[in-house]
Formats: structure tokens, sequence, C-alpha cells
């Protein structure tokens, strides 16, 4: 589903002229080599094959992980270890036929050095597929369901750099079990991520809390959420979690607001609820709505500062966690390559060195799980209040070193 | 009345032995080029791109025998590719990944599924046949999507490698080429073999003029089914070639828009003949492809594409060929 | 439970009125000029989007609403000039695939000039009140559409029904020769006609907004939403629609309460399932 955005038009379209190809050459090729960088018979270009949802319904979603992917190569001057990038983006549309095309493309005709990005978990599934058979190594930046990065189908070739939805969710259940609410009522769209969501959250919060009241699952893309917003008035619940994300949250959110259920039962929430995009989307409504996920807009580190700033200065719009997960995905495919001097010549030992990466982000510390390839990161619990006049999402509680247990 | 009929009416043929090469000779040639590729080792991704094309094409020509030859217009066509290739898909990961047993199961529940779809929808014709297929295959797509249980809902399904009496196969992309043409070829002979029968000729009768057929004393409700139930078989299969390829399935494969670019694949291509639609799914592929990595607005050159080609020339891009072939050699009525 | 009963019935209520505003225009369409207009969702989104921004820059509902449709208006009567009107005596899958082919056009168009987000159209002021019935508050909005629907049946009924205008366009459907021979433009009745049609549509654009949101992929959702809607009531009557609208409405918002698994199968199979029963005892040629 789309992410919705302040209603700003001109950051909608990319800075880049070329969409398909972002190449800028730093100097003259010949002064890398002659650096004496060892072992370096690779001339040419590290070629880094994108796949992003450019258009359908998640292009905005796209829009923003390729901003973050080009905002990270952008400011190390497209070079990784001397050596110049090239990034190639492709569009899945958030389909997998797409998708897979697109994949077999970059690898087999581009011949492409590592792969990066895919959004929908669909998608994932799929390319997680190809690159085992193609031996590829693949950092994505969304495809958050739980059960494509598992112990048990652990590839060496594929690793997860943004979060899986069980990460997201599982640190609320323990917060809000903990603020000692009696009766709970869960509701998400009904498809995988919104029921995985809303599984682990169940789990941990019914650790120490109460058992999960009732749960509520509309249809994904539901358009009218009076029925269920009427059926949740009648159950009266103390506090409603919710799982809902793109056009589902912000009509969500809205309606929620307009049913007059905002004030009088609090609502909470998977991180993408009340993204930044919601946020300007829905406006009041979404005020005060405690929600979690793997970054915050006012997450309060010269890191994330100057990610922002650098965002907004050159996109003229406010970054979203797709954003950031983007730009985290570019990073740690520049910095293992960067620790294996520029040679990327074996995607084996390129995988060992990406799970040897501990990086500092804008979201925060993140190193690898080596037995699900899965990011192990720090978890935020945030609420929707004001910063520097405009409504955005703070961070009121932290959780480290957030690990999917990946059974 | 539809302009189809008017359409595919006049079919120019030269005079003489022209006429035998000039129908089969572009086919031979055409098979030959394809069955070349692997041998002269073209690049892996072109393989896979002519593989997708080829699945796309039996697709449309299946299509074709129900557009085309008997005038029933159908927007639920790619249900029964997904079908096919979820029950492939089920079959390979719960029951056998022999892909005989795989091949022989989705075809035949393909053609399970089809029997009662089609007894339903032939009842109307039209605006209404179109919407009432679409509305099947609606129900075909929220079912893939919601029984997780069954196709693993939104997320898809991976696919176990099939095998053949025990032993892998098709795991080399060159493999699965060559099989994949192999179906293609017998596909192309079968499809057009069955539209120049007698029972063909029946299909073209009742696209031609119905109540006369009814007149005639042919059960034309038992004909449509029948084409409608062979086109669905053809649609299975060509979604477990699909998953051969591809090791994946998903709910996408059944979305309406899925069935609109078969449609868009027969028409532009030119609903008349066989080659027609295969000519229509290699333009759509390659100009997806190509024009997705070159711009975003992939969806206004699809629809000026549909503009141009339905106002210049109904007949697709066969029909634009008879034309200039009319020119060339004049013909029995040279009007185009 | 009775206020909650109470309460799921002006949601169906509401949600059948929007469904009929969204029919509206292109049943006027289909019915009056045997056209089939798959680029009705676009108009739906150029309504909205054009009135959301009009609404931003003047603060006004009003405004926004008489310029949203005025533009679906304007764009509907130049498409039918440039495009659809040499299409009027093709069959309808020509039909179908032309203005399936406007509507990706438009929706690509709509896309650059609007952005990829998902976008809401305020509603401020009194339109933004909720009223207390029961324990539970209802967005006045929604009964506003409810009211709309309503409105808009009568006032285009009276139009086709019982106006000069109304009749000769009735009348050249039947005879278009004659009412040529009788010195009436035809050609400019066509138009005006389909334009009329696209101006309901971004009427419900603007209106419909600040439930549906407006992002790229709304106009092919609306469009399968009408289409069922104008499938289940039968192309080309105002009140069959206004009756669909209500079916649907009801079945589906108590569907989402009772038989929350079943509902999106539903729908469609309700639609299957109309068009059997109207099969029965008739050839398949012959079906209205």
């Amino acid at each position: 589903m789309s992410k919705p955005k302040a209603l700003v038009y001109a950051s909608s379209h990319p800075a880049a002229p070329s969409r398909r190809q972002f190449l800028l050459q730093s100097g003259a090729l010949g002064i890398g080599s002659a650096m004496g960088l060892p072992a370096l018979a690779q001339a040419g270009p590290i070629k880094i094959g994108v796949l992003a949802p450019m258009s359908g319904v998640f292009s905005s979603l796209g829009l923003h992980k390729t901003n973050g992917i080009k905002l990270y190569f952008d400011g190390a001057g497209m070079k990784i270890a001397n050596r110049p990038v090239q990034v190639i983006i492709e569009d899945d549309e958030g389909k997998p036929q797409e998708g897979l095309r697109k994949a077999r493309k970059l690898v087999e005709s581009d011949n492409v050095d590592v792969l990066l990005g895919v959004l929908s978990s669909a998608v994932g599934y799929a390319i997680k597929d190809y690159v085992g058979r193609a031996k590829k190594v693949w950092v994505t930046t969304g495809a958050a369901a739980d059960g494509i990065f598992k112990k048990k189908n652990r590839s060496p070739y594929a690793f997860r750099a943004s979060l899986s939805v069980w990460q997201g969710n599982q640190p609320m259940g323990t917060w809000l079990a903990g603020q000692k609410y009696k009766r709970v009522l869960v509701t998400g769209p009904d498809y995988s991520m919104g029921r995985e969501a809303i599984d682990a959250f169940r789990t941990a919060f019914e650790v120490d809390g109460p058992k999960i009241e009732a749960s509520i699952f509309p249809p994904l893309g539901t358009t009218d959420f009076g029925p269920y917003l009427a059926d949740i008035k009648r159950l009266e619940p103390d506090v409603v979690y919710a799982s809902f994300a793109g056009s589902d949250a912000v009509r969500f959110v809205q309606q929620y607001a307009s049913y007059g259920l905002a004030g009088k039962i609090p609502l909470t929430g998977y991180g993408y609820l009340v993204e930044e995009d919601v946020i300007a989307a829905v406006g009041d409504a979404a005020k005060s709505v405690r929600n979690g996920l793997n970054w915050a807009y006012g997450l309060d580190t010269p890191q994330n500062k100057e990610f922002i700033d650098r965002y907004r200065k050159t996109y003229s719009t406010v970054p979203t966690v797709d954003a950031v997960a983007g730009f985290v995905g570019a990073q740690v495919v520049a910095k293992a390559i960067e620790a294996l001097g520029g040679d990327v010549k074996s995607q084996e030992v390129l995988s060992d060195a990406i799970l040897a990466l501990k990086l500092d982000t804008p979201r925060g510390p993140i190193s690898f799980d080596p037995e699900t390839n899965n990011v192990i990161q720090t978890i935020y619990v945030r609420d929707v209040g004001d910063i520097g006049g405009a409504l955005h999402n703070r961070v009121l509680e932290s959780y480290p070193n957030v690990r999917d247990p990946g059974t | 009345m539809s302009t189809i009929e008017h359409r595919l009416g006049s079919h120019v043929i030269p005079p003489g032995r022209l006429r035998i090469m000039s129908q089969n000779l572009p086919t031979l040639l055409g098979f030959s080029v394809l069955a070349a590729v692997p041998i002269l080792s073209v690049n892996a991704f072109t393989q896979s791109l002519l593989i997708e094309i080829m699945i796309s094409a039996i697709l449309a020509m299946s299509l074709n025998l129900l557009l085309g030859q008997t005038g029933l217009v159908s927007l639920g066509h790619a249900a029964f590719f997904a079908i096919g290739a979820y029950a492939a898909a089920i079959c390979a990961n719960s029951f056998s990944s022999d892909v005989i047993v795989a091949l022989a199961g989705a075809v035949l529940i393909g053609v399970l599924l089809a029997i009662p779809i089609g007894w339903l929808s032939i009842r109307v014709s039209g605006f209404y046949f179109l919407m009432i297929t679409f509305a099947f295959a609606q129900m075909v797509y929220v079912a893939a999507f919601r029984w997780s249980w069954l196709t693993g809902g939104s997320d898809g399904l991976t696919v176990q490698p099939f095998t053949l009496l025990g032993v892998p196969i098709l795991q080399a992309r060159s493999e699965v080429y060559a099989y994949v043409l192999l179906a293609f070829a017998l596909s192309f002979v079968a499809l057009q073999r069955l539209c120049a029968s007698s029972f063909g000729q029946v299909l073209a009768g009742i696209r031609e003029n119905t109540k006369r057929m009814r007149a005639l004393g042919y059960n034309v409700r038992a004909y449509k089914l029948a084409a409608f139930v062979i086109a669905a078989a053809f649609s299975a299969f060509s979604g477990v070639l699909y998953v051969a390829f591809s090791s994946f399935v998903s709910p996408e494969n059944a979305y309406w828009t899925q069935s609109a670019a078969v449609l868009v694949m027969v028409l532009i291509g030119g609903a008349g003949t066989m080659i027609g639609p295969v000519i229509g799914a290699a333009l759509i592929l390659i100009l997806q492809h190509w024009s997705s990595s070159h711009t975003e607005h992939w969806n206004t050159i699809l629809g000026l594409l549909f503009i141009t080609v339905i106002w210049v020339s109904p007949d697709g891009i066969v029909g634009v060929g008879r034309r200039i072939r009319n020119r060339i050699w004049g013909g029995e009525d040279a009007r185009a | 439970m009775v206020s909650f009963i109470l309460i799921q019935l002006l949601n169906a209520m509401a949600y059948s009125m929007l469904l009929f505003v969204l029919a509206l225009g292109l049943s006027l369409t289909f019915g009056l000029l045997r056209f089939v207009n798959l680029a009705h969702g676009s108009f739906f989104l150029v309504g909205g989007y054009v009135g959301a921004s009009v609404i931003l820059a003047t603060h006004s509902f009003v405004l926004g609403v008489l310029t949203g449709a005025a533009a679906g208006g304007l764009i509907g009567i130049a498409l039918e000039l440039a495009v659809l009107r040499h299409f009027y005596r093709r069959s309808e899958l020509d039909q179908v695939i032309l203005s399936f082919g406007c509507a990706l056009v438009f929706g690509d168009l709509a896309k650059i000039l609007w952005g990829k987000d998902v976008r809401t159209l305020p509603v401020s002021g009194m339109l933004a009140e909720s009223v207390s019935i029961g324990d539970i508050q209802f967005p006045l909005y929604r009964l506003l559409i409810a009211l709309a629907g309503i409105g808009l049946l009568i006032l285009v009924w009276m139009v086709v029904e019982r106006t000069r205008i109304g009749s000769l366009v009735r009348a050249s459907v039947d005879d278009r020769t004659m009412v040529g021979g009788l010195g009436f433009d035809v050609r400019l009745l066509y138009t005006g006609v389909f334009g009329f049609g696209a101006l309901l549509a971004a009427l419900a654009g603007v209106i419909g907004a600040p439930v549906t949101g407006l992002y790229p992929g709304l106009d092919l959702e609306i469009l399968i939403t009408t289409l069922v809607v104008i499938v289940v009531g039968g192309l080309g009557s105002l009140f069959r629609a206004f009756w669909a609208a209500i079916l649907i409405g009801v079945c589906e918002t108590f569907g989402k309460t009772f038989l929350p698994q079943m509902v999106s199968f539903l729908t469609f199979a309700l639609m299957a399932a109309v068009l059997v029963w109207r099969s029965i005892g008739r050839f398949e040629e012959e079906i209205e």
C-alpha cells in the first residue's frame, strides 16, 4: 500500500535525471588502481543492483528507499574503497513475477556484484529462493515477513538489514504489558504481515499481561472501517493495538478519530500505523499514538540528525523508516566491500564480511545474527508528538539488541 | 453486434503453391530460430525472457481459442493459469515432486474447475460474459490470497524442485528452455489443428452467427463449454510450465490485471490466427521489460499502445501484416 | 445491542450511498449512450485530486467540490471530442480496450501531477463534526454523503426524465437519425451527456475522497467497485443501480461484522449469481 506524505509536489521526483542508472564517476578511474590496493585485478566499477517498487501500490515507499540508497552513495562520493560505484535501479512493481525477471536481468545480464533492496515480502520469498540458486549476495531493505529469514532456511547469500515483523512488534507487547492495561483489543489487515504482527505482539503481551480480549481483522484495502469501529466501541477495550500500514493506516487512523474513539480508547500499534508519511496525511488524528519501530524521527543522535538534515535538503521532504532502511542497506553493502578492500570476486567471502559487521547507523548500532542472517538492532517505543513545531515520532523507550529468534 | 466477426472473416489467400509456403514458412523459420538459441549459447537472461514469452504465448493462444475462434471475450483467463500453477506447486511441495504427476494433476484440476465455471459463464455473452469471467477470476484471487493454509496466502509459495522418476530435472536454464520450447511447439500445432478441424469450424460458426448455428441444430452451449474447458486446460498447462521455470507462485498471478494483459496480447497481436497471440505476447513482454528499465511511465506507454492499436488496426499486428501482404500479392479479395 | 445495530445500519446507508454516487456516472453513460467507459475511475481520481488541491489553497469545501466536478466534466468532454466519439458504433470490446487505455494514461498523468503518496482530502469546520447517536459518535460527513446520494438520484432522474434535454437524449439513443433530422445536433448532445457522466464521477471523487483517501491505483479499485454495483443493478437504469448499491452496501457492512472471512468473496459471488439469475430461461445474446 502506498505511503502518504506531506502535500509537497516536487519531492516526489527523484533528483537524478536518469532513474535507471545513477552513475557518478569520481575522477580518473586510474587513481584507484594506482593507489596500490592489493589484488585489484578488477577494473571497472562495483555494480550494485537495486530492486524496488517504483510503480504500483508501493511506489512511494520504493521512492523513499531508493532515495535513501542514493543519499548514502552520494555521501560516499560514489565510491567504495576507492573504486567507483554504479547503482542500477530496477522496478519490481511489488510483484514476484516482475521482481524475479529484474533480478535475473541484474544478475545474469548486468552482472552486478551484489543485490540490494526489495520491499514486498512476496517478492522477498521469491528473490531469496533465486539468490540461493544464483549464488549472489542479496541484502534486503524490506521484506519483513518472519518466514523469509529463519534458522532452518538460512542461506549464506541472503541478508536482511531492515527488520522482521516479529522484531517490530514483540517489544511493544512487552512494553504495553508493563502499562498494566486489563482489556486489550488487537486489529490489523487480514494478510500475512498484519497477522504476524499481531501474533508477535500477543505472544509477548500475554507473558506478563492478561489474555487479549478480542481481535478484528478487516480485509486488506478496506475503505470503510465504520462497521469495525462500531464493533470496537461496543466491546469497549482499554486500549487498541493495530498493525495497519500504508493507505489502510491513513484511513484507519483518520476514521478512528472521526468516530470519536481517539480521545476515549488509546490507540497503539506497529510503527507503520503512524510513520512520518501517515502523520503528514492525517495530522492531528495521529497525536499521542504510541507505537514501535526500529527508527524514530526524533532519535537524538548526531548520526540521525545528520541523516535527516541531508535527506530533507536533498529531497525536500521528511524521511521515513523506509528511507532509513535504504540508507542502512547501502551502508551495510558499502562497509562490507570496504572491509574486503574493494574486492568483490567471491560472494562467499562477501557473505562472511557482512556477518562480521558491527555498524553505527542513523537507527543506532546494528549487527547480523549468524544463525538467521537477520539484523540485530534497537527497537524504539515511540509516540507522536511535537518536534520543532510539527508532529513527528519521538522516542519513549529503547529496547537494544533485539534479536529475531528465527524459530 | 461485435465487429470481431467482420475482422476475422476476410482471410486473403495468395494464389497457388505460394499459399502453402507462405502460410507455413514463417512459422517453421520461427521455430528453427528458437531451437537454435541454446545451441548458440545465448545469454542466460535472454533465454529466460524467451521462456517467459513462450509460456505467455501458450496462455495467449489458449485465450485465442475462446476469443478469436469462438468469439467469447474472457477477462478471467489468468485464473486458470494460476490454478494450474498453484496445483503443481502444492503437488510438488506436499504430495509428489514428479513432474508428470504434477502436470497431470494440475491440468485435471484446471479442467474440473473450468467445467462449472464455464457452464455458468456461457449462459451470458458480450459485456456480461466479460464481467462474469471477471467475477470468477476475482474469486480465485481472493481464495489464493486468503486460504493461506493451502496457498501460502499473500506471501506466495516457493516450489520444491521437480523430479522425473526420482531424478531431479529442470535444474539448468537451457534444460528448462528445451522443454518449454517443445511444449510451445506442441501447443501451437495442437491449437492450430483444433481450429482448422470441424470442431473449430463449428466454433467459428458460433462466433459468426450463434442463432443460425442453433437453428441448424448444433448444441451451441456444449460447444462453447468444450472450447472453454480446452482453453482452460492449456491455460493450466502454461501455469505448470511457469512454476517449473520460476519455482514460485503468488496471488498476483491470479489478479484480473493478468487476465487483462493476456487479453491485450491476443488483441494487439491479432485474434484471427494462432501466430497473432504469439506476436502479441512477445511484443508486450519485451516492451514491458525494456520500458520499465528506462521509465516509470510504462502505464502510459501501454495505454497509448492500446488506443493506437484499437483505433488504427483492430485486427492487431497480424491485420497490419495481412494488409501489407494483400498489397504485394493482390490476393483473391483485396479488400483489407 | 440496539444502538449497535442502529450504528451499523447508518454505516450501511452511508456506504451504500457512497457506492451509488460512484456508480451514477457510469450508469448514466452506459444507460444513455450505450458506451462502456472504463476510464470512470480516472475521473473519480482526478476530481478528487483537483478538489483536494483547491481546498488546500482556498479552505473552501464548496469551491473544491465545484472545481473538482467541473474539472472532471471538462476532461470528459475533451476526451469524448478527441477520442471516444469515434467508437459509439464499435463493439463493446473495442470500447473497453479504448477506455481502459485512456484510464492507464490518466492514472499515470495523475501520478506525475500529484505524486505517489497517499493523500487525504481535508475536511474541516462543521463537516468534521460528529453527531452522538446512542453512546457512539457518528461522523456527520457520512450522513452528508448519504443525503448527497439521495439528492443526486432525484436530481439526475429529473434531468433525464423531466427536462427537454433529457427527452432529447433519450430519443436520440432510440433513433439518432430522426432526432438529427429534426434539426438537433445529436453529436453535441452525446458530448454533453458524456461530460455530465464524467462530472458526476468527479463529483463522487471529491465527496468520497475524505473516506477513501487519494493515491495511485485508487482509480482501478473504484472502477472494480463501480462495475460490481452496475452489473448487480443491471446496466442502464438509475433506480436499479440505486437498489444494487443498497443491497451491496448492506451485505458488506453486516458481512464485515458477522462473516468477516467471507466478505470479499461474497461480493464477487453475488455478482456472478446475479448474472446467472438473469440468464435463466434466455438465450445468451438476448440478455439486456
